[in-house]
């Protein structure tokens, strides 16, 4: 596995990567710094074109607007106090407070600096801990894979919803129509409705494409005002630059933040929202002065900062070694290794462990270009948050249908459209899409997994499972107790809100 | 990845999942039932039966507990719906005409992309999405939507090899490809 990680290195010698990779950070933060776009939107519309790059350069590609999606999420946070993402909506608590008191710069130093460091330690943490956890995957057998993804599911499923149940439901959809297509087992095709274009499933892109960028573009013509954010933001009055004192005197909540965020990366599901509301109650505790937060306190913009960008590289942790994604971003990921030819699971560091910790290292160097890079683009994106929906809306349009057509097969527009059309409609209804993507990835190794851990059996599943495989019996278990849980829980707060008065 | 509770946003949004969630339940309940007869070839007498491992046991699981989860949410809903006094439908009118209109200007431009190309009905969808969207000035409309498709088809056709769809129009089709070729001309 050393061999492995010394020989990612040479991988990592060319100048395609790094430019790349400058390309997604600017993209990701100038589509961050949108109120009404998200970073998975960019993501979803951009895939293809890191399947026309080499693995080495179109993943770091992805890697790169990820990264920069999740900062530029604060530039609007801080200078008006509406988040560009979900993950920055913490990040509201103090910003615009500094931004009022003329410390608007120092903040958005304050968080690209906690963002980078976050990111950099935990892919650090995860470039230490990935090869070992990946070993210790290949002593688990299809059994055990099965029981993992089925524990992941259900807490995804569970923390998309408030009472899990409409994260289920979107969970068991995706699975339906990831079973659609080519049965991998018996190779009988199923549920086409005598459609030839569903005879190899439906495709991922467009999937993807139609369940992260139609709803949005939809969402976005609900009010007609013509840009995302009406506040004008004069850069001339944010202030002086972040102090070293100031840095140093954040320090300790930056690198307790980044834990956290490293902690939750590693759970599928939870993501950089809770990551960064943790993040900060967790400053806001140790603060020795509590009662400035949410008046404008710089650890206020530190906290959650770190804790949202550190989830980045621990994410990748399931996603590598077991082919689980645990969110909307790896689930593309995981599209976008298996359009190069390469299945995340087990295996995977035995057949590209060289490739592997390319790409890992790889993100740690997009790191320091991140820091650069952000320093001389905090203004410009300032300003460019004010751009007029009549621009961008279009373009977002016509970059979907060419992701769409990039499988080269023209009904994957109709899919996408579709799918887009469904999907708005699923999220008017307050259901998280999230479970249907991740579960759509994972219908196919679900279903082999648990065909082969059957044949196995031998015609004892429950023996095989509960007695002979004590790993997927945890995990099996754990998942029940888990839905019990939830259960109960949601029982004793509906009683509660019942007896409540008013 | 917080959903909001029921009814919270008013009736009209819980009478929208109470809706979705009966669909999901009719919808999965049936395809549960008549899966085996959604299998095109291989497998159907060993689909009759539950336990065995055809290409009808995982779809049938999946939908079965679709259908059954969706079940328990109708029954929430309808617990927590609103009162009779409050069930009036408070759609906001304009928001959602702007929706159906987008999604319109969507479908229509999925269905012009055979005939007339990625070009040209790019040229026409941004054209007519810029002008919805509230752009009035004519002279950045026309640029806009002139430079959207040629710059797009440019990058994504010539510099990373993704195929776009060419009109059923040869006129059209030729213009296009000489166009992409002149420019291809300019930078290479």
């Amino acid at each position: 596995m050393f061999d492995a990680f010394l020989q990612g290195f040479s991988l990592l010698l060319r100048i395609d990567t790094y430019v790349y990779i400058t390309i997604g950070l600017t993209i990701g933060m100038f589509v961050g710094a949108m109120p009404g776009l998200t970073t998975t939107l960019a993501v979803a519309v951009l895939l293809p074109i890191s399947f026309k790059l080499e693995p080495m350069v179109g993943i770091p590609f992805l890697i790169g607007i990820t990264k920069g999606g999740i900062f530029g999420g604060s530039i609007s946070a801080i200078l008006v106090g509406i988040p560009g993402t979900g993950a920055s909506i913490a990040t509201t608590f103090d910003g615009p407070s500094l931004t009022r008191q003329g410390k608007g710069r120092k903040a958005l130093e304050m968080a690209l600096v906690s963002s980078v460091s976050g990111d950099l330690i935990s892919d650090i943490i995860t470039i230490s801990l990935i090869g070992p956890i990946a070993l210790l995957t290949l002593l688990i057998g299809p059994p055990e894979v099965f029981a993992i993804i089925i524990f992941s599911l259900i807490l995804i499923s569970s923390v998309s919803s408030e009472s899990g149940i409409k994260g289920g439901i979107a969970a068991f959809l995706g699975l339906g129509l990831g079973f659609i297509g080519t049965d991998a087992t018996t190779g009988a095709t199923r549920l086409t409705f005598g459609l030839d274009a569903l005879n190899g499933g439906i495709p991922l892109i467009p999937l993807i494409i139609g369940v992260f960028a139609i709803p949005e573009i939809l969402a976005a013509v609900e009010s007609r005002a013509a840009r995302f954010i009406d506040e004008h933001v004069d850069m001339s009055k944010v202030g002086e630059r972040l102090r070293w004192h100031e840095l140093r005197g954040s320090i300790r909540t930056i690198l307790r933040s980044t834990l956290i965020g490293t902690g939750i990366g590693v759970v599928p599901g939870v993501g950089q929202v809770v990551a960064a509301f943790v993040g900060y109650s967790a400053a806001k505790r140790a603060s020795k002065h509590p009662e400035t937060f949410g008046k404008g306190e710089l650890d206020g913009i530190a906290g959650p900062e770190a804790a949202n960008n550190a989830v980045n590289g621990p994410t990748l942790v399931p996603l590598l070694t077991l082919g689980i994604p645990g969110d909307n971003i790896t689930a593309i990921l995981l599209g976008a290794f298996v359009a190069h030819g390469m299945r995340p699971g087990p295996q995977i560091f035995q057949e590209q462990g060289p490739l592997m910790y390319a790409l890992l290292l790889s993100f740690v160097i997009a790191n320091v270009i991140f820091l650069f890079l952000g320093f001389f683009l905090i203004k410009p994106f300032a300003q460019a948050m004010q751009m007029k929906k009549a621009y961008l809306l279009p373009l977002i349009l016509a970059l979907a249908f060419v992701g769409a057509l990039s499988t080269g097969d023209t009904s994957d527009i109709g899919i996408m459209v579709a799918v887009g059309l469904c999907s708005y409609i699923l999220r008017k209804a307050n259901f998280d899409l999230a479970p249907l993507v991740i579960s759509f990835v994972l219908a196919e190794p679900i279903e082999y997994t648990l065909s082969q851990s059957l044949l196995y059996a031998h015609g004892s599943p429950f023996d095989y499972f509960f007695i002979g495989r004590p790993i997927a019996s945890f995990f099996l278990v754990a998942g029940v107790i888990w839905i019990i849980w939830m259960t109960v829980r949601n029982m004793i707060r509906g009683r509660t809100s019942k007896s409540a008065p008013g | 990845m917080e959903e909001s509770p029921i009814g919270q946003e008013g009736p009209a949004a819980a009478r929208l999942e109470l809706g979705i969630a009966i669909l999901i339940a009719l919808g999965a309940g049936y395809l549960a039932v008549a899966m085996p007869t959604f299998v095109d070839e291989g497998g159907i007498q060993q689909a009759q039966d539950f336990l065995r491992l055809s290409p009808v046991f995982f779809p049938r699981l999946s939908f079965g507990l679709t259908s059954l989860i969706s079940i328990i949410l109708v029954i929430r809903i309808m617990k927590t719906l609103p009162g009779r006094e409050t069930r009036t439908l408070t759609l906001d009118g304009k928001k959602y005409l702007n929706v159906l209109i987008m999604s319109v200007l969507i479908v229509i431009y999925a269905l012009m992309l055979p005939f007339f190309g990625y070009g040209f009905a790019t040229l026409l969808a941004v054209a007519v999405t810029t002008y919805f969207l509230g752009m009035r000035a004519w002279l950045p409309l026309l640029a806009f939507s002139l430079v959207t498709p040629v710059l797009t088809r440019f990058i994504f056709e010539r510099l990373l090899a993704i195929s776009l769809p060419l009109s059923r129009y040869d006129p059209l089709a030729e213009f296009e490809q000489e166009l992409m070729g002149f420019l291809a001309g300019i930078f290479f």
